[in-house]
C-alpha cells in the first residue's frame, strides 16, 4: 500500500516535471534569419522575392543576426515583412506601373481649361515608345473616355484614374507580395530557430511527451491497485484542489487558455513545441515539419489516450462506458488525426471525415470546396460525403439513437470532454437560469452559422461556376470573407477552443457543447421532438440521492425526472450515460424504443397501490 | 439488528406509542390532526407480510405521498403495493421485488444462480405447487420495477418470468446478459427436482 502510494506520488512528480520542461522549451535557443532560411521559406516564389527580401533584411540589420528574445525577433520579422512589401510595391510600380510623375503628366495633358479630355492619344504621347504600357493603361481606363462616360468634375476623373492605377500597381506586385500573417511569421520563426532543442528533438520529445505519459500513467494505474474493487469512486471530488476550482484547477485553466491563445493567434511563439513533434510528423512523410495544428493533434490524441485509459480503469465495471470511450478514441485517432495526415499523401484533402457541418463551419468556403473538387473522383466523393453526413446521416441517426451517437461516441470535442474532462463533470451549472441561458446562446449561434453558410456558400458557388465574374464577394451587403472570419474568430476559436476547452476546470467539460455548438443545437431539436431515444427511469426505485444531477455534464437536473418516474427527454442530453453509471440503485437506463409515450410528464411513481382513475377524478 | 424509532421525546405527549408512534391505515395517531410517517410510524396492524414498522426509504416516500393527499383534502389510505426495496454494499447493487424469505416458507421453493465472479447473483422465490412467481432478489443485475410489479399483480408463473427474463433486464447497453445461463441452470434444477 505504502509502495503504491509512493509510486503514485512519483508518477505525479514526473508528470508535473514534464509539464514544466514543456513550458521551458519555449525559451530554448535563439533565432537567426539566415540566407538559407529565406531561400527555404520562399523557395516557391520568384527569385526576385528572395533577393529583395535578403536586401531589406540586410538593410534592417536583421540578416544573420542572432536574436535570443522571441518577442524582439518576431517584432523584427513583422517590421521586415511590412518594409519588404512597401519596397517591392514601389519597385514594381517604377518598372511596370505608373509613377506619380507619370500620372501627373497624364493629368496635365488630359485636363485643359478645367475640362476633362482624356483619350488614348494622351497615353501615347506620355509613353511614346512604350506600347506595352500604353496598352496596359488603356485596357484599364478606356471606359473613362468612352461615349457613355462624361466627366463633369475634374476631381471625379482624377479619383477614378488614381484608383485604377492603384489596382494596376497592386496586381503587378501581387506575385511578389508576401502575406504578413501569422502563418508566414510562424514558418519564418520555425526555420530561424536554432539551439539544443532543434538538434535533439527526440530527446525533448521524450522529456516532454514521454515523461508526461509515463508519469500520468503511473499515477493513474497505481490508482487502480489502490481501489481494487470495481465501482465509481468520486470520493473527495468536492474537496480536491484539482476538481473543485482550487489552485490546481486554476493552474490547469491558465495553462489551457494560454495554450489556445498561443495556438490560434500567436503560433510563432511556440515553434519549439512544434519542433518537439517533428520526429512524429516525419513518420508520415520524411523530412516533413510539424505545424501548430499537428502539434495540437498530437497533444489532443495523447491527452485523450491517457485520460481514456483512466476512464477504462475508473468505469471498468460499466460496459457502456468502456465501449463508448473506445469509440471516441477510435474516431479521434483514426479520423481526426491519422487520416488527416495520410490522405494528403494520396493527393486527397486532409480533412476530418467525421466533422459535420455546422460544426465544420468552413465546409462551404471556396478554398475548401475547390480543394475537394480538384482532387479527382475521390475528392468529389468526400465533398458529397460531407453534405450527406450533415443532411441525411445526422438526422436519421439522431432519430434512431438520439444525438449521443455523435456527441458522445464520435465527436472530437466530445471525445476530449469525456476523457480529459471526466474530472470536471460536476462543475456544470445545474440551475434553471443556466438552462434558460443555454437556449438563448445555442440557437442564435445556429442561426448565425446558417446565415454565414448561405453567404459564404453563395460566394463559393460564384467562384466555382462564374470565375470570371468580378463581384464583391457579398450577398445582401454581407461580405463572405468577413462574416466567415468573424464567425471563425468568435465561435470557432474563442468559444469552441479557448472557452470550450480552456474553461474545463471552471465551467465543466461541456460548456461549448451546451452553450455554443450549432450541431448540438440542430441535433437537439431533432432529439427533443422526433427521436426514439430517452433515459428511462426504473419505476419507484429512485432514492433522490442526486448523484445523477451532480455528474450530469450538461447541467440537466436528472434527479427531478427520476424522482417523478418521468423519462428524460432533453435537447441538451448527450447520452454520456454517466448519470446511469453513478446511480446507486440502477434507476436510469439509456434506451431507444417506441416513440409512443416517450414524453410522460404525468407519471405516477410506482409504490402505492393507487387507483389511477380515482386519483385523477379526485383532482 | 436494524433501526429502532427514537421517540423518547413523545413520552408524555399523550400520543399513543409502542416501539414506534401508533398509526392506522390513514397514518392518523390517536390525536386528531397529528400523523406519523416513515421510520417512526408503527401500524396498529401490520399490512400483509410487511413489518409494523417500515424503516425503508420507499415506504417513507409512499406514506408521505398518501398523507400529502389527505392533508390537501383528498383523504387517502396508505395502501402499499407489491413489496420492493434496494441497497448497495461493497459496490454490489441489490434490488428485491416481491417476497423472498431468508427462511423459505413451507410453500416456497427458491432458485439461486451466481456468476463465477461472485459479484452477480439472483434468487427467485416461487410457489411449490402452483409455480406462481413470488419474489426475486437480484445482485449486480439491474431489473425493471414495472416488469416485476406487473408479474406480481398478474400472478404470473416462475416459468413466465424465466421466459421473459430478458425483458426484465435494466442494465445499460453492452452489458453481458446472463439470461441463457440462468434459465439453463433453472431448467436443469427443475429436472432434478422432478426426478
Amino acid at each position: 500500500m505504502k509502495k503504491l502510494k509512493t509510486l503514485r506520488f512519483i508518477g505525479l512528480v514526473v508528470f508535473v516535471a514534464s509539464v514544466f520542461i514543456f513550458i521551458a522549451t519555449l525559451g530554448i535557443g535563439s533565432y537567426s534569419l539566415t540566407e538559407n532560411v529565406i531561400k527555404e521559406k520562399f523557395s516557391g516564389k520568384p527569385e526576385r522575392v528572395i533577393a529583395t527580401f535578403e536586401n531589406v533584411a540586410k538593410e534592417r540589420k536583421v540578416l544573420n543576426k542572432e536574436i535570443e528574445n522571441p518577442f524582439s525577433f518576431n517584432n523584427e520579422i513583422t517590421a521586415l515583412l511590412e518594409t519588404y512589401n512597401t519596397k517591392i510595391t514601389s519597385d514594381i510600380e517604377t518598372e511596370k506601373g505608373l509613377s506619380k510623375a507619370e500620372i501627373n503628366q497624364i493629368f496635365s495633358k488630359s485636363i485643359i481649361d478645367n475640362k476633362v479630355n482624356y483619350s488614348k492619344t494622351v497615353l501615347e504621347s506620355v509613353f511614346q515608345n512604350n506600347s506595352d504600357k500604353v496598352r496596359l493603361v488603356d485596357e484599364a481606363t478606356n471606359w473613362m473616355y468612352s461615349s457613355a462616360k462624361k466627366y463633369e468634375k475634374v476631381a471625379d476623373f482624377k479619383n477614378d484614374f488614381n484608383n485604377k492605377i492603384a489596382d494596376i500597381n497592386r496586381n503587378n506586385a501581387q506575385e511578389f507580395l508576401l502575406d504578413d500573417n501569422k502563418y508566414t511569421k510562424f514558418d519564418i520563426a520555425k526555420s530561424s530557430i536554432t539551439g539544443s532543442l532543434k538538434e535533439n528533438k527526440i530527446l525533448y520529445l521524450f522529456l516532454t511527451f514521454g515523461l508526461g505519459v509515463i508519469g500520468s500513467l503511473l499515477f493513474i494505474i497505481t490508482g487502480l491497485f489502490l481501489e481494487p474493487i470495481a465501482g465509481i469512486k468520486n470520493n473527495g471530488i468536492y474537496l480536491s484542489e484539482a476538481t473543485n476550482r482550487g489552485w490546481v484547477a486554476l493552474f490547469v485553466f491558465v495553462f489551457l487558455v494560454s495554450f489556445y491563445i498561443l495556438l490560434y493567434f500567436y503560433p510563432y511563439y511556440i515553434v519549439n513545441w512544434t519542433n518537439i513533434v517533428d520526429p512524429l510528423k516525419s513518420l508520415f512523410k520524411e523530412g516533413a515539419k510539424a505545424s501548430q495544428w499537428f502539434l495540437y493533434g498530437v497533444l489532443y490524441c495523447v491527452s485523450m489516450l491517457v485520460m481514456g485509459i483512466r476512464m477504462f480503469i475508473k468505469y471498468r465495471h460499466n460496459s457502456y462506458q468502456i465501449v463508448r470511450t473506445a469509440s471516441v478514441l477510435f474516431f479521434q485517432i483514426i479520423f481526426a488525426f491519422l487520416l488527416v495526415e495520410i490522405l494528403p499523401l494520396f493527393d486527397l484533402p486532409g480533412v476530418d471525415l467525421k466533422n459535420a457541418w455546422p460544426l465544420d463551419y468552413n465546409f462551404v468556403t471556396d478554398w475548401n470546396v475547390k480543394k475537394h473538387l480538384e482532387a479527382g473522383h475521390l475528392g468529389k466523393f468526400m465533398f458529397v460525403w460531407g453534405i450527406v453526413l450533415s443532411l441525411i446521416i445526422v438526422p436519421v441517426m439522431v432519430y434512431l439513437y438520439g444525438k449521443r451517437w455523435y456527441c458522445s461516441w464520435v465527436c472530437g470535442c466530445g471525445g476530449l470532454a469525456e476523457t480529459l474532462g471526466d474530472p470536471y463533470r460536476q462543475l456544470s451549472d445545474k440551475r434553471l437560469i443556466a438552462w434558460k441561458i443555454e437556449r438563448w446562446t445555442i440557437y442564435p449561434i445556429l442561426v448565425f452559422a446558417i446565415i454565414m453558410t448561405i453567404v459564404v456558400g453563395y460566394n463559393t458557388y460564384n467562384i466555382v461556376y462564374n470565375p470570371l465574374k468580378i463581384g464583391d464577394n457579398s450577398l445582401l451587403g454581407i461580405n463572405a470573407y468577413k462574416i466567415n472570419e468573424i464567425y471563425g474568430f468568435l465561435i470557432g476559436s474563442i468559444f469552441a477552443g479557448v472557452i470550450g476547452t480552456g474553461f474545463y476546470p471552471i465551467l465543466g467539460n461541456r460548456s461549448w457543447c451546451r452553450f455554443g455548438c450549432p450541431l448540438a443545437a440542430y441535433m437537439g431539436i431533432i432529439q427533443r421532438f422526433k427521436s426514439r431515444f430517452r433515459i428511462t427511469t426504473n419505476g419507484g426505485q429512485c432514492i433522490s440521492c442526486g448523484n445523477c444531477s451532480t455528474y450530469c455534464e450538461q447541467g440537466i437536473d436528472v434527479r427531478a425526472y427520476a424522482q417523478k418516474g418521468e423519462n428524460i427527454v432533453r435537447a441538451s442530453c448527450v447520452g454520456c450515460g454517466i448519470c446511469a453509471a453513478v446511480c446507486p440503485r440502477g434507476v436510469l437506463k439509456l434506451e431507444n424504443t417506441s416513440e409512443k409515450g416517450r414524453i410522460n410528464p404525468n407519471e405516477i411513481l410506482l409504490g402505492n397501490d393507487v387507483n389511477l382513475l380515482d386519483l385523477i377524478n379526485h383532482k | 439488528m436494524g433501526v429502532s424509532p427514537n421517540i423518547d421525546f413523545l413520552r408524555d405527549s399523550g400520543i399513543e406509542t409502542n416501539r414506534g408512534v401508533l398509526v392506522n391505515r390513514f397514518l392518523e395517531t390517536n390525536i386528531p390532526n397529528i400523523y406519523a410517517i416513515g421510520d417512526c410510524a408503527e401500524q396498529n396492524e401490520a399490512i400483509g407480510y410487511r413489518k409494523n414498522i417500515e424503516a425503508v426509504w420507499y415506504t417513507g416516500r409512499m406514506m408521505g405521498e398518501v398523507l400529502a393527499q389527505t392533508i390537501c383534502g383528498n383523504k387517502m389510505q396508505y395502501n402499499p403495493g407489491h413489496w420492493f426495496n434496494s441497497a448497495k454494499f461493497l459496490d454490489i447493487e441489490y434490488q428485491t421485488y416481491g417476497w423472498v424469505w431468508a427462511k423459505p416458507k413451507d410453500y416456497e421453493n427458491q432458485f439461486y444462480w451466481e456468476h463465477k465472479s461472485g459479484k452477480i447473483a439472483i434468487r427467485i422465490s416461487y410457489h411449490k405447487r402452483t409455480n406462481e412467481f413470488l419474489g426475486i432478489n437480484t445482485f449486480g443485475i439491474r431489473m425493471r420495477h414495472e416488469f416485476f410489479d406487473k408479474v406480481l399483480s398478474d400472478k404470473k408463473s416462475v416459468d413466465f418470468v424465466m421466459e421473459n427474463l430478458k425483458q426484465a433486464n435494466f442494465d445499460p447497453e453492452f452489458y453481458t446478459h446472463y439470461e441463457k445461463e440462468i434459465v439453463n441452470q433453472f431448467k436443469k434444477e427443475l429436472q432434478t427436482l422432478k426426478a
